[in-house]
């Protein structure tokens, strides 16, 4: 039965969670929640961890909940990002009523040195952060939509139905990201990194 | 050059995958050529490419701790359960449980043990003012101390013979008696010899005080005052009703009546009980520095329940005198002002002097100085007992003040020694003391029919009829009053006594 399960595409889990199960939302869960986390985590930067786990556990009980409006016209991947996003958006409001009632510094979660195969550990040490500090110190429209076309893969057509914008301004917000990314940030470390490689 | 710029143009629409095949296959062969294009693409390659290995590496490892975390805590939650046995909820209930037994235990003891223990305390009363009116006119002020009686135990008959005791129940006695607007554990007895009696602590339980001439008992529930006195047949009648009580308040007096009547007395007045029973308020006006009095009407004692000499007058409450001032202003602070009875009050030295004559005394009652008229008169009736004159005159007195009682007294004497219209006079009016007064009317119709029988003439006959009528009504016996009514309006048709007849006439059921 397990295996039956495990078989089935997203959509056809999302029909069984409209049926109010609850073993195919804990599949979509297993299945999603890695992509779901990574995309939150780079959209709002030095979001402590626990606050992440809150915010996904607030994500696939809205899908639970959203789940017999799902008409199976968008991938179900474009449908959780637009919740994940939403839910991410309402966590930043209620984080800033929050500093402004309590003034209160959010605790910040620095990312810790990942593993990579192509650049050695010092190397890959320095780019990760380079580009974490370079991601946070872009807006959060620019932000939202670099990540969710590096990390969750989605086209310019997918993110513009996910945010509810026009594909053009995705496009513009898209050019405008990169640019910023690569000539006026990125650009010295990808140059000493290229330097170093080419002897 | 304004080519290869176009192309180079086309960096983002090659990456979001946008350019069409041609187009894509002419920047491919740009980017060989273009170092900047190449440069750009390679390194947001990189970029893109550690970026996603990045996020998914932190989410991860985020969702690894986040795991570990709640492992720690399901771990943490094991080893609280690894708790003594004395946390066992089983063990829990055993020791509140044991806590409560505890707890009732002590709780039964200390109430069986203060059964014993505890105690009613009479305290010292206070100083009070003593004011004796002499027939002479003169008025003397004394004051005195009654003796005060030592505390009693529970269970045991507490008996004092000093006037004005107050009983003081402590924390641990079985009664409490509260005041009635402080709320204070209080009782102030205030009415002659009292034998206090201290039971347990229940609702229904009496407090029982004895009056100093075993008339009446008054007793105690709560607050309340009932009356227990003795009928002519022998059995006893009881009320809850207050009888006679005298409590005193911050600043206030109140008295309750036989009645039910209450009076509030405050702290400046003066209240004085004249030895027939009148009582009567005075105070000192702001206004122009007079004394003025106001009758407490109808009295709210009796002479024969107070048990005072006829020389004394009692009064209590603050006086107008610098010396009594003083000493009321203390009797303020503890709520001590009340009348206070003295049982034991001196004789003055009026025995020796003469008795004022007739004439006199007429005139006081005129004036309506019917005290020194009853003293007076009572003092001649030592002399001359078959003075039927002399019995009419303090028939009418005490009447007039209010001792209804020993008012009937006096008219029985009237209507054995007097004449024959005085007597009839006599006995006309002791109906009506009996009709309206004690609310006697057996007795009432009685001596209205022996009103009617007299072969004097009537003069009052049209409401002897009326009021034998009404004290037949009262009996019951309503042929015998629709007879009395009928001739009433047949004789009498055009007197007032006729039309009260008629309206009762119509009221009257068949």
């Amino acid at each position: 039965m397990k295996l039956e399960t495990q078989e089935k595409s997203d959509e056809a889990l999302m029909a069984d969670v409209a049926n109010g199960d609850s073993v195919a939302l804990g599949q979509l869960y297993v299945r999603h929640n890695n992509a779901v986390r990574a995309m939150i985590g780079y959209v709002i930067p030095g979001m402590a961890r626990h606050d992440v786990d809150d915010v996904i556990q607030d994500v696939f009980l809205s899908l639970g909940k959203a789940a017999k409006n799902y008409r199976h016209q968008s991938r179900f991947n474009a449908f959780l990002f637009r919740i994940a996003t939403n839910r991410a958006r309402d966590w930043q409001r209620r984080a800033g009523v929050r500093w402004l009632f309590f003034c209160g510094a959010p605790e910040v979660e620095t990312a810790a040195p990942a593993q990579h195969t192509q650049t050695t550990p010092s190397q890959h040490t320095e780019l990760s952060q380079t580009v974490r500090q370079v991601m946070n110190s872009l807006s959060w429209s620019h932000r939202e939509v670099l990540v969710l076309n590096v990390v969750a893969g989605f086209t310019c057509e997918e993110i513009a139905a996910i945010l509810n914008i026009r594909p053009k301004t995705v496009r513009t917000r898209m050019h405008r990201a990169r640019n910023a990314v690569l000539q006026h940030r990125l650009a010295p470390v990808w140059q000493a990194a290229i330097s170093e490689k080419s002897p | 050059m304004r080519r290869e710029q176009h192309i180079c143009n086309q960096f983002n629409g090659y990456l979001d995958g946008e350019l069409s095949a041609d187009a894509a296959v002419h920047f491919e062969q740009h980017l060989k050529t273009c170092a900047a294009c190449g440069d750009g693409i390679r390194m947001w390659q990189k970029t893109a490419c550690e970026m996603k290995a990045d996020a998914m590496q932190w989410a991860q490892r985020t969702a690894a701790q986040v795991c570990m975390e709640r492992q720690q805590l399901m771990a943490s939650f094991e080893q609280h359960r690894a708790l003594p046995f004395w946390y066992h909820p089983a063990w829990r209930v055993a020791l509140v449980a044991m806590a409560a037994s505890g707890v009732l235990f002590m709780a039964g003891h200390w109430f069986f043990s203060s059964m014993d223990k505890s105690a009613a305390n009479v305290s010292r009363a206070k100083t009070v003012n003593v004011t004796h009116y002499r027939q002479d006119g003169s008025i003397r002020t004394s004051t005195q101390r009654p003796d005060a009686v030592l505390s009693a135990g529970t269970n045991e008959s507490l008996q004092t013979d000093v006037d004005d005791d107050r009983v003081a129940v402590g924390p641990g006695a079985e009664i409490k008696l509260n005041d009635r607007v402080k709320r204070t554990p209080r009782v102030v007895l205030s009415h002659g010899w009292v034998a206090c009696r201290v039971s347990k602590r229940k609702a229904d339980d009496v407090f029982v005080t004895r009056t100093s001439d075993d008339r009446f008992s008054i007793e105690v529930k709560g607050t309340r005052f009932g009356v227990q006195y003795p009928k002519r047949d022998g059995s006893v009648a009881k009320s809850d009703a207050p009888h006679l009580l005298v409590a005193v308040t911050e600043g206030l007096v109140l008295v309750t009546g036989n009645s039910g009547g209450q009076w509030m007395v405050s702290a400046q007045n003066q209240l004085v009980v004249l030895p027939d029973g009148t009582a009567m308020v005075t105070s000192l006006s702001r206004m122009n520095r007079k004394i003025v009095t106001q009758l407490l009407s109808p009295s709210p004692f009796a002479t024969a329940d107070l048990g005072i000499k006829p020389q004394d007058a009692i009064s209590a409450g603050s006086s107008t005198d610098g010396e009594t001032a003083k000493k009321s202003a203390s009797d303020k602070t503890i709520g001590a002002l009340r009348p206070w009875l003295q049982r034991n009050a001196r004789r003055s030295d009026t025995a020796e002097t003469p008795s004022p004559k007739v004439d006199e005394i007429k005139r006081w009652i005129v004036s309506g100085q019917h005290v020194d008229a009853i003293a007076a008169l009572e003092q001649r009736l030592k002399s001359e007992p078959q003075n039927g004159e002399l019995w009419r005159l303090l028939a009418e007195s005490r009447r007039k003040t209010g001792s209804y009682r020993e008012a009937v007294d006096a008219y029985q004497h009237v209507i054995r020694l007097a004449s024959a219209p005085v007597a009839n006079a006599a006995r006309y009016k002791t109906g009506l003391i009996y009709q309206n007064r004690l609310g006697r009317p057996l007795d009432a119709a009685r001596h209205f029919s022996d009103y009617l029988a007299s072969p004097e003439p009537q003069l009052l006959r049209a409401e002897a009829l009326l009021h034998l009528g009404r004290a037949r009504i009262s009996l019951g016996d309503t042929s015998a009053a629709r007879a009395h009514l009928t001739e009433v309006i047949r004789e009498h048709a055009a007197t007032a006594a006729a039309m009260e007849a008629r309206k009762l006439l119509q009221n009257l059921p068949e």
